[in-house]
């Protein structure tokens, strides 16, 4: 997947653990433990509404683009 | 004008439920009818005073070992249609359960169209066989008897089967949507 999903970095910004997180949006752990994982398949807008309301931020804080040639780079 | 009355959901997979119970009777219908083909083909294979009497009260002459093998042929048909409606108990259950596109089902679909393959497969042998053995009496000689409704049958359920994976896979995408 060339989508990588940049959760705890901005949790850790926030100082602010997933269980708060889940908490405050609703949405549970274990769901957002999958995408902070990366292992979601797609992410709804309106999920994405409610943790950028919550964090204080944009989509693209959470959500980056990656290259696989970038993904290749940063393995080796 | 707007009304209080409750709208009550129509019972869930109605046909289903309807389904389930008449594939459990089909079963013991062919475990019955399995039970009943072995025992006739034990009495066709060992001589005795009651398989002369049984042969001798047929309409016509039958040869006992080839009752004998019709028997085990039919038994061997009997267990396939079993396994068969098993399967289809199991899919049943899970259309009610109202998860139709579970991992399992595809399985049991390419179980059930594996089983009457192979099923369709040994009664064509069995009738090329007995074709080739009693040429003589059947004047026909032997023919491979293929029959296009049942394969054409079998290509359905591959196709069902087909839809049911990519059921399961769009499942497997829901699942993992946060």
């Amino acid at each position: 997947m060339t989508i990588k999903v940049n959760l705890d970095r901005v949790l850790l910004d926030r100082k602010m653990s997933l269980t708060q997180l889940a908490e405050r949006v609703g949405i549970t752990l274990a769901n957002l433990s999958i995408l902070k994982t990366g292992k979601a398949r797609a992410v709804r807008f309106s999920t994405l509404d409610l943790l950028c309301k919550e964090l204080d931020c944009q989509p693209a804080d959470i959500l980056v683009y990656e290259p696989v040639e970038e993904i290749k780079l940063a393995a080796e | 004008m707007l009304t209080n009355a409750k709208f009550e959901a129509p019972s869930a997979a109605p046909m289903a439920k309807f389904l389930s119970p008449l594939l459990m009777v089909g079963q013991w219908v062919f475990c019955v009818f399995c039970a009943i083909f072995l025992v006739m083909a034990f009495i066709m294979a060992v001589p005795s005073g009651f398989r002369e009497t049984l042969l001798a009260e047929a309409p016509s002459q039958i040869n006992p070992m080839t009752l004998m093998a019709r028997c085990l042929a039919g038994s061997v048909v009997a267990v396939g249609w079993f396994f068969v409606l098993k399967l289809l108990r199991g899919v049943v259950t899970a259309v009610i359960h109202g998860d139709p596109f579970l991992p399992e089902n595809i399985a049991r679909l390419r179980n059930i169209w594996i089983i009457f393959a192979i099923t369709e497969v040994f009664r064509m042998f069995a009738f090329f066989l007995k074709g080739l053995l009693h040429a003589e009496e059947i004047g026909g000689g032997a023919q491979l008897d293929i029959r296009l409704g049942t394969w054409f049958f079998i290509f359905v359920i591959v196709v069902i089967s087909e839809a049911f994976r990519q059921g399961a896979a769009l499942r497997a995408d829901q699942e993992l949507t946060i």
